[in-house]
């Protein structure tokens, strides 16, 4: 029964959809039929955006995941290192990113390395944080246990502590995900020019020329990149964690 | 004292140590374990039983004083299994050999699979310790210490944990290890009947109270034949002897 509500809660939505949309001309609320046949007969275009929309939100997802752990590293080797740059990067995730990346343009043209910045800035601070604390999050008997038998900083790294950061990181990559694709769509939105098509440009282009189903339908298939990417996420840290996490010793 | 053992005990000589801003937790603190026996030492909660086997084990470094350890490896036997949780039995037990480096991956495989078999755990060694019970994951922790044939085996009540059953069999395993494998042991614990059972000497450890220093107020010698087994804790040798030591606590 729990498992149909969510259903019937979508059911219940499509109708009232369809019902405001009968009151509203189609360049306000087109109705999730004309919604449907926009998508379809775009679909083409629309598929190569995602696609195009998806790559730069894997980039900055890789960029922001190399950084945020390089840095989380670099804090747990120096506390003075943390205290010095930890406000810079809390800096960085209350910068609004549609400040930045018009900048951004002047700096890079335009393009995907926009939406890759833009992406990879967004998505840093959840990993950086995550790192930090996963790395940290080892029993004090753990580090004696590796310490004992002469293990290195490395070694400690290595063996201990970044397999026990894991839970940590993929709770922290289930949160920046989401926001890569936000924020690639956002890096888009000032940065693509159409050439390849993006998400961003389409949701931009068709909201700007009155195609307002196609607005839709780009905001569907948006919506549809980010549960595939929080899905695949969430995938990976059902092989790699959940076998062993949550065992109480 | 265990059979053909020809190696050095522990040695503490007019050691001092406190934990930085705070008054010592010992000073001028003397004591001997002799090569091949089980010293246990009792004492209340926070008296420094702890520190003592991190001193002993090279952990802490004394402040004053000297600590001499047997040559040889040293094991140390947490509290909790401190198992990690991410690997496997075999590959928990392997980890300090790992560490050593230089070891042959198939001698590596011998003396893990030795080692688990040992402990009755050589059906287990694929086994994640999630699978595991309290028990079984304090034997693979005893399984660990051995691995590396260590000549002192320090021990931080590692039957504390366990139910009576589990604890009871853990006890005959210990003396077993100890009976064929002839190290050094230094194992602290609150239960004074297990310190009377499996040792050779018990040490009463007390303090006078905040900011006072530890000292060892009371050396039994348990005089009571080996090998020994469970039935002697209706000895009323045991008893009197626990009496005693009751007392001095």
């Amino acid at each position: 029964m729990s498992r149909l509500l969510p259903l019937a809660a979508a059911a219940l939505l499509l109708l009232a959809w369809w019902g405001l949309s009968l009151k509203y001309p189609p360049v306000l609320l087109p109705s999730p039929l004309e919604v449907l046949t926009e998508g379809w007969s775009g679909r083409a275009k629309l598929l190569e955006a995602t696609w195009n929309t998806a790559l730069s939100s894997a980039g900055g997802l890789l960029i922001a995941g190399a950084f945020g752990m390089s840095g989380g590293i670099l804090f747990l080797r120096s506390r003075w290192l943390e205290a010095a740059l930890y406000p810079y990067a809390l800096l960085v995730q209350t910068v609004p990113i549609v400040a930045i990346a018009p900048l951004l343009v002047v700096w890079l043209g335009y393009g995907a390395p926009v939406a890759v910045t833009t992406a990879a800035i967004v998505a840093f601070f959840p990993i950086l944080t995550a790192a930090n604390v996963g790395l940290r999050g080892v029993s004090e008997e753990q580090v004696e246990l590796l310490t004992l038998y002469g293990a290195s900083w490395w070694q400690q790294l290595i063996k201990l502590r970044l397999p026990a950061s894991l839970p940590y990181l993929f709770s922290g990559l289930r949160t920046a995900v989401g926001l890569s694709v936000i924020g690639a769509i956002i890096g888009e939105f000032v940065g693509s020019n159409g050439a390849p098509p993006t998400l961003g440009y389409l949701v931009l282009q068709s909201s700007r020329s009155a195609q307002t189903g196609t607005t839709f339908a780009a905001i569907f298939f948006a919506t549809a990149l980010a549960l595939a990417a929080f899905g695949a996420v969430r995938l990976a840290e059902s092989r790699l964690i959940d076998p062993w996490h949550g065992d109480s010793q | 004292m265990a059979e053909g053992v020809a190696f050095d005990g522990v040695a503490f000589d007019g050691v001092r140590f406190g934990w930085r801003g705070e008054a010592p937790l010992f000073d001028e603190l003397s004591l001997r374990v002799p090569a091949g026996e089980i010293v246990a030492v009792v004492g209340a909660s926070g008296c420094g039983k702890s520190t003592l086997l991190r001193l002993a084990a090279g952990l802490l470094t004394p402040d004053a004083g000297r600590v001499t350890a047997p040559a040889g490896e040293r094991a140390f036997v947490f509290q909790r299994p401190t198992l990690l949780p991410w690997r496997t039995l075999a590959d928990n037990v392997r980890l300090p050999l790992e560490l050593a480096g230089g070891a042959d991956a198939r001698d590596a495989d011998d003396a893990v699979r030795e080692a688990l078999g040992k402990v009755g755990l050589a059906d287990d060694a694929d086994k994640l310790p999630r699978a595991l019970s309290g028990g079984m994951k304090m034997r693979a922790s005893l399984a660990r210490a051995l691995v590396t044939r260590p000549t002192l085996m320090l021990l931080d009540e590692p039957f504390g944990a366990l139910d009576a059953l589990s604890r009871r069999a853990l006890h005959a395993v210990f003396l077993a290890l100890w009976r064929r494998e002839g190290f050094t042991a230094l194992l602290v614990t609150h239960d004074i009947d297990e310190a009377v059972l499996l040792s050779d000497r018990v040490l009463v450890m007390s303090s006078r109270g905040e900011g006072v220093p530890a000292t060892l107020s009371g050396d039994v010698t348990v005089t009571l034949p080996r090998p020994r087994t469970r039935a002697l804790l209706h000895d009323p040798a045991l008893g009197a002897i626990a009496r005693g030591l009751e007392e001095m606590l």
